[in-house]
């Protein structure tokens, strides 16, 4: 009697074990100590796109052959792992599955032996990473693309700079030596060497010249508008800022209204500002106790409202005034440009908003940008 | 009657417009920034005012203002080195009915006098 209702037992806790296996999202493999394949599920089957008849108590190796990037290889360090450590995790596997490489992550345990079983038959788990895999890459390049854009960006305005404080010197040294050139006689062996010196000041200005169209047409916007939602650029830009605000503990808490309209914006150019602005945000809240940075999205009138507050050490009253100067920080030398808030009021102006800053110190920075829903931009220079 | 000029600007430019108006007979006074330029215009009524946008202290479109305030009639030539920066400044100015006049740097010496001539003594043939 008792055996009956012993096996009745164990008949549905093997049927119980059997629908686990066959309705999991993931692979799940059992192979020997020489890589047999002693049971296997329907998704792993998929994987390799068999059906459970030919994978079942064939070699595991069979099929890792045809896996990307040396997959033998990793299945090999992976039994020496796990043979030491009982379970190993994180293993990456790549294979081509409908011309697309679908990354799988690996978790292995050995089966613990009892009595006279085989030793080393593993169980192992088979996750299916490629969508989360895909997003990394996304937001990888976006950010090498944005740090790029900002390189540029700071670039343009630095040349920009230079170039415009190069103008008055150049005026006049060019009016000093056509000055010189008036008061000497043609015979004079200076002459020509004062013409020619006329004529390299020439190229000079000819230069600065380019340089500063140049950097106004940046500005001025040639092409590149589009309706897009600050609140989707504030989450892209926080996600990709994601690792820095884990690492600085940061806690951001955000308030977005409903409803906000779309507004035209360069969205490369708007998400370095908001990039930007938050960045400051984390670096200020590195060493005070309260690590909180509310960002707030409304709509006031004509305009939407991005607020990014931070209880940072705040500003004091002489530094506010030159927040926005080019090359103005507080950061020690060889950290940070000092470009990021002249550039942001830069992108800003392009999109006819404002930005301002209130803050007062211990009591961190609030900055807020206003941005105009509709706009009349003025494309290709203003007249 | 000789006709004064204040020129507000650096001292490469104040320099080009000093040199270039040498033998002009026209009376060519400097200053460095915007306030000095305002206490000598207080002092002194000048018939012709160069002036920079981008100045340290107060900027060109401050100092514009206060000439104004001081002085209706004083001919004011803005010299830039690229005016689309202040476009909106120099909108708010105009709407302000504030007269001014505006010319692009660098310009050389036979620039600077046919300005200076043209506005002073009404066009003229070079």
């Amino acid at each position: 009697m008792k055996d009956q209702k012993d096996n009745k037992q164990l008949q549905q806790t093997i049927k119980f074990y059997a629908t686990l296996l066959r309705v999991s999202n993931d692979g799940i493999l059992i192979t020997d100590a020489s890589q047999n394949i002693i049971e296997v599920n329907d998704t792993f089957c998929s994987f390799i796109e068999q059906n459970r008849r030919a994978v079942i108590e064939s070699n595991l190796f069979m099929w890792l052959e045809n896996f990307l990037d040396d997959a033998v290889e990793k299945w090999i360090h992976l039994e020496r792992s796990v043979q030491s450590k009982q379970v190993v995790s994180n293993y990456e596997f790549q294979l081509s599955l409908n011309n697309e490489i679908r990354y799988l992550d690996v978790n292995a345990s050995l089966l613990e032996k009892i009595e006279n079983e085989e030793q080393g038959i593993i169980i192992s788990n088979w996750h299916d990473i490629t969508e989360r895999k895909q997003a990394e890459e996304e937001l990888k390049k976006s950010q090498v693309q944005l740090i790029q854009s900002e390189k540029m960006t700071a670039l343009g305005t630095m040349v920009a700079g230079v170039a415009h404080e190069l103008i008055n010197p150049m005026m006049g040294i060019i009016n000093f030596v056509r000055y010189c050139l008036k008061n000497t006689s043609t015979d004079d062996e200076r002459f020509t060497i004062l013409q020619n010196a006329e004529r390299e000041t020439n190229r000079c200005i000819s230069i600065v010249d380019n340089l500063l169209t140049f950097s106004h047409m940046e500005k001025a916007g040639v092409g590149g508008f589009q309706k897009a939602s600050c609140a989707a650029i504030l989450d892209q830009v926080l996600k990709l800022l994601s690792y820095r605000i884990e690492k600085k503990k940061a806690r951001i808490i955000k308030q977005y209204a409903e409803g906000i309209p779309e507004i035209r914006m360069r969205i490369n150019s708007i998400q370095q500002l908001f990039f930007n602005t938050i960045t400051n945000a984390l670096d200020a809240i590195k060493e005070s106790d309260n690590k909180e940075i509310h960002i707030d999205i409304h709509q006031e009138g004509e305009f939407v409202k991005v607020i990014i507050a931070d209880r940072g050490p705040g500003i004091t009253p002489e530094n506010l005034q030159k927040i926005f100067d080019p090359f103005f920080t507080t950061k020690p030398t060889g950290q940070g440009t000092g470009l990021g808030l002249s550039i942001s009021q830069g992108i800003i102006e392009t999109h006819r908003g404002r930005i301002t800053c209130e803050s007062k110190p211990g009591l961190g920075a609030k900055f807020e940008i206003s941005l105009p829903i509709e706009m009349k931009v003025k494309e290709g220079g203003a007249k | 009657m000789s006709k004064h000029i204040l020129v507000i600007d650096d001292a490469g430019v104040r320099e080009s417009f000093v040199l270039a108006l040498k033998d002009t007979g026209y009376q060519v006074d400097t200053a460095e920034t915007g306030e000095k330029g305002i206490e000598k215009e207080r002092s002194k009524r000048y018939d012709l005012i160069f002036l920079d946008l981008k100045m340290p202290g107060m900027s060109g479109i401050e100092a514009l203002r206060e000439i104004r305030k001081v002085n209706r009639e004083t001919l004011i030539y803005i010299i830039t080195a690229f005016y689309k920066e202040f476009f909106d400044e120099i909108k708010t100015v105009e709407k302000e009915g504030l007269a001014f006049e505006m010319i692009k740097k660098p310009i050389v010496d036979d620039q600077i006098v046919a300005v200076t001539k043209g506005v002073l003594e009404g066009p003229i043939a070079l």
